[in-house]
């Protein structure tokens, strides 16, 4: 039989709705939209340090800060707006847990620009004290944290997403069943246009989409979200 | 150069000059909202589009005639109709004028692909293919293709004599988008007037025949594009609370006219 345009839609009155949009409980998100200012400090991180630290980096960290919160449970720190849902005693305890220390001295030293930008910077409270950093430069690097995600797919921005997911996983914020064929996330660094490398990418991306949806508290999250966009558009007039 | 064709040089010099700046200085009075980007995006290209619609029609006062500039007038006021309706609820019919595009382009995008995977050998392939690449880019760039929904209806689901109604803009409707459309769809009422002439012999009884038939231009025409303009820019002074520095568009004309000592009939 011959192909029709638009075939497996679905005519609505006037509307041909296309069938993934048929599916019930279909959430539409946008990455651009809420999930850049959840990411922007690993992305800071991965712009400042090569792949295998950045990762590293973010992942210990992560597992430091539940270790010195356990047994309470937190919802998982790759989202930066889960460090604004922490109590003060919480961030306390991540201050002073010294598995925690090694990290925070290097995190605050690289993302001192976006600490600087932002007046409710979620990481905030692991700064000591406020560098002297630059106003002009402060803008043009995170102008990069944010370019170098807007194309959800780009290797940029699947290495962050992969991290994400990985210190998920690391905390058992996202468990994987056995059943489910985990590909080799290795791969996304490793060899990123190779079979496996998009196969791997393709799950980080639906797995971190899902783990979003259950673990950013959407009050705070949302609340954060629409700072970060509200002051990044006033930093600079349209180009 | 005879003296009345320097003077519709100065004019149209002098009309794209105030054009500009008067749309610069009102879009940047706007206050836009950093979470409603695309809304007002939005409005801010149909602004663009009414400006730059009378800049065209300024430049090319041979088209000042019932022949070519109901094109342009049909296009402003259905612009203006359009911007009118849609800052009644700026967020939410910002969002179905831009999704209601996606779909259209989706379709055409799948109309080219359904033609190359018919026509194997059409000559042109590779030219339709970057067109299909193209298409597919700018769509996904704002929504997952396999997302988009095509909508075969009027994109705010209203025809424009009820959005130009709920809009307040009924007048404009009824008077210049109706008349201007039939001359934008070449209807009876226009192709009988411009496009022919009555036959003289009588034995044919007064029937139609083609004619291609010249008119003098007509600066009313220019007059009406200004008009629209000067529409628009109510309707953003009205709806952002906002002030342009300096005239509005129909003042600028009527000053321009008493300013260069030009009379109606002189244009």
């Amino acid at each position: 039989m011959t192909k029709q345009v638009l075939d497996g839609y679905k005519r609505e009155g006037k509307k041909l709705v296309p069938p993934l949009m048929l599916l019930p409980n279909l959430v539409e998100t946008s990455f651009r939209d809420s999930k850049i200012p959840e990411l922007i400090w690993i992305s800071g991180l991965f712009s400042a340090l090569d792949a295998k630290d950045a990762v590293n980096l973010i992942v210990e960290f992560i597992i430091e800060c539940d270790k010195a919160i356990y047994p309470e449970k937190i919802k998982p720190l790759a989202f930066i707006s889960n460090f604004q849902a922490l109590t003060e005693l919480q961030k306390q305890k991540i201050k002073e847990h010294s598995g925690c220390n090694k990290y925070t001295s290097i995190i605050s030293r690289y993302l001192d620009y976006q600490n600087y930008l932002f007046d409710n910077y979620p990481l905030a409270f692991i700064f000591s004290k406020q560098e002297d950093v630059s106003r002009s430069d402060a803008i043009n690097r995170l102008m990069k944290d944010v370019v170098n995600l807007l194309d959800r797919n780009s290797f940029h921005a699947m290495k962050v997403q992969t991290a994400a997911l990985a210190s998920m996983m690391a905390t058992g914020k996202l468990v994987m069943h056995m059943d489910v064929g985990r590909p080799d996330l290795n791969k996304i660094y490793t060899d990123p246009e190779s079979s496996e490398g998009r196969l791997a990418a393709s799950f980080v991306r639906a797995s971190l989409n899902a783990g979003a949806s259950i673990h950013i508290s959407e009050e705070i999250g949302n609340k954060w979200v629409e700072s970060f966009w509200i002051a990044s558009y006033d930093f600079e007039g349209c180009i | 150069m005879s003296n009345k064709k320097l003077k519709l040089h100065e004019f149209v010099i002098a009309y794209e000059d105030y054009l500009r700046s008067s749309f610069n200085d009102l879009w940047s009075k706007v206050s836009i909202n950093p979470l409603e980007l695309d809304s007002f995006s939005v409005v801010g290209g149909l602004l663009s589009r009414q400006v730059t619609l009378s800049m065209q029609l300024a430049r090319s006062p041979d088209t000042w005639n019932g022949h070519a500039a109901p094109l342009f007038l049909r296009a402003q006021t259905d612009l203006q109709i359009t911007l009118a309706w849609t800052l009644c609820d700026l967020v939410a019919r910002s969002r179905k004028f831009i999704l209601h595009s996606l779909g259209e382009e989706k379709l055409n995008l799948e109309h080219h692909k359904k033609r190359l995977e018919d026509n194997p050998d059409l000559p042109d392939r590779d030219l339709i293919e970057k067109l299909i690449e193209a298409k597919a880019t700018w769509i996904n760039q704002q929504r997952h293709d396999w997302l988009v929904e095509v909508n075969l209806g009027h994109w705010g689901d209203l025809n424009a004599r009820t959005m130009s109604k709920e809009a307040g803009c009924e007048d404009l409707y009824n008077f210049a988008y109706k008349p201007f459309t039939q001359a934008a769809h070449s209807m009876w009422s226009h192709i009988s007037v411009y496009n022919s002439r009555h036959c003289e012999n009588p034995l044919h009884r007064g029937h139609l025949i083609p004619e291609l038939v010249e008119i003098d231009i007509d600066p009313d025409y220019m007059y009406r594009s200004c008009k629209y303009v000067h529409k628009t820019y109510q309707s953003f002074i009205d709806t952002f609370k906002i002030e342009l520095d300096g005239l509005m568009p129909l003042e600028w004309w009527n000053n321009f006219l008493e300013e260069a000592a030009i009379q109606p009939d002189e244009v």
